[in-house]
């Protein structure tokens, strides 16, 4: 088989190769694992870079930057203004945009669809478990990190925080898909008692993966689901624990789902159980 | 004379201050930077021409710009610290942040050797081909692809994982 370097598979995830070569490199990756795993390297760092600037596009533009782009910039308004001379190169280029070939990018980016559907997770084949302590350790580190305690109450409750507070599910599926370039689907947890409170991304192992944030109006204690990728094969539901944390995980078509929150054990897995039952909960 | 440009700048404002972001290394030097391109950009606007890419015009001069301020710090030997306030005080939150959140990414770009970041900036976020991102940076295409290549390699291993190559070790689960 061909051999492809860093830089062709770079441009194959970019959909920057003709036709014929991102074939070539498509039919690679689909046979081998290694090919694949380089590949996702390059889509997961894009992935990444552009989620960690994406929210910079939503912040409030400041005046001084509204009025200098209107040419209404006050006298001394800008410190940074002509430090030094503009030097004479011609600026003005034909722009000329290569053929995309996004369509081939996407037979990859599309293979591990349908995550949510099929059977329940403690139904899945040759009994391999999931277990590997680095993610259980990382899911309790998050619980930690990206919940706080609020004051008020006879007991300690925390709230989570989110990168997109949202009630709204399609909103959210919309957000982390895009995010993550990959449909994500958000399931409703209400017959539990958790609503819906955001979601965010974080980098776990390198890669980036998506929390759906969920709390419960009287406990007041968040839970999550957490979607990352793996090349691992399939593995059935595992509970797991790192102090109070407790964590139902499994993989399933190359991503690891793991449901992970304070509240007891039983719930998690009740939630865990119908979360991979797929849609309709 | 500004009229060829008109309000396409305004339009155009939250995207140079992500791109500006990706290179400078606090928030006010980025919206510095955005603001001197902006009044460049309105002295020059004759030098656009209509029909032409407006945003990749404008990512060129303030790349140019920002390259110029970074010589010139530099002949004044000035130090470019990375801005404390991205800094949590925590230490533990200060590991776990560097580990797991997308704040971790922003800063392993900023690391990055200045040439990198540009092209990084151009192509994963902004969407440019390389052949644009090229133009824009006034460097062959050649040159884009090996740039970025090291800067994404980089990136992950910043964050985790070392892009290419790693033999289809999954350390993920």
């Amino acid at each position: 088989m061909r051999r492809f370097d860093d830089e062709t598979l770079m441009a194959f995830v970019d959909g920057e190769l003709d036709a014929g070569t991102a074939d070539a490199v498509a039919r690679a990756a689909a046979a081998d694992a290694d090919v694949a795993a380089r590949v996702r390297a390059f889509q997961d760092s894009a992935i990444m870079v552009r989620a960690a600037f994406a929210d910079v596009v939503d912040e409030p533009v400041p005046d001084r930057l509204l009025r200098a782009a209107r040419g209404t910039a006050a006298e001394g308004d800008a410190a940074a203004t002509n430090v030094v001379a503009f030097r004479k190169r011609s600026v003005v280029r034909q722009w000329i945009a290569l053929p995309i070939a996004a369509s081939l990018v996407a037979l990859l980016v599309g293979a591990g669809g349908g995550y949510w559907a099929g059977k329940r997770p403690n139904a899945v084949g040759p009994a391999e478990t999931a277990s590997v302590s680095g993610l259980v350790d990382n899911l309790a580190g998050y619980y930690d990190l990206y919940t706080y305690p609020t004051s008020g109450g006879s007991e300690p409750q925390q709230l989570a925080m989110a990168d997109l507070q949202t009630d709204e599910r399609e909103g959210l599926q919309t957000w982390l898909s895009r995010r993550l370039d990959r449909e994500t689907k958000v399931p409703d947890l209400s017959n539990f008692g958790y609503s819906l409170r955001g979601g965010r991304i974080v980098i776990s192992e390198g890669r980036p993966a998506g929390q759906i944030i969920y709390e419960n109006p009287q406990e007041r204690q968040p839970i999550a689901i957490y979607v990352g990728t793996t090349n691992k094969r399939d593995a059935k539901l595992t509970l797991d624990q790192r102090k109070d944390v407790n964590v139902a995980y499994w993989r399933r078509e190359g991503r690891t789902i793991a449901v992970f929150g304070k509240t007891d054990k039983t719930m998690i897995r009740d939630i865990a159980n119908k979360v991979g039952e797929g849609g309709g909960i | 004379m500004t009229e060829p440009i008109g309000d396409q700048l305004i339009v155009l404002l939250p995207r140079l201050r992500r791109f500006a972001r990706g290179l400078a290394k606090n928030v006010s030097d980025a919206d510095d930077l955005v603001q001197a391109a902006c009044e460049r950009a309105l002295g020059r606007a004759h030098q656009w021409q209509p029909g032409t890419r407006f945003d990749s015009w404008m990512f060129r001069i303030v790349q140019t710009i920002w390259i110029d301020q970074m010589r010139a710090r530099a002949v004044r030997g000035e130090s470019d610290a990375i801005d404390p306030e991205l800094q949590p005080t925590d230490e533990t939150v200060r590991r776990a942040e560097a580990r797991m959140s997308l704040q971790a990414v922003q800063k392993a770009v900023v690391r990055l050797p200045e040439e990198q970041r540009a092209v990084l900036m151009l192509v994963t976020v902004e969407g440019l081909s390389y052949k644009e991102a090229a133009d824009a940076l006034g460097v062959p295409i050649g040159t884009v692809m090996s740039r970025l290549a090291r800067a994404r390699a980089a990136v992950q291993s910043m964050t985790g994982l070392s892009a290419g190559g790693h033999g289809g070790v999954d350390a993920t689960v």
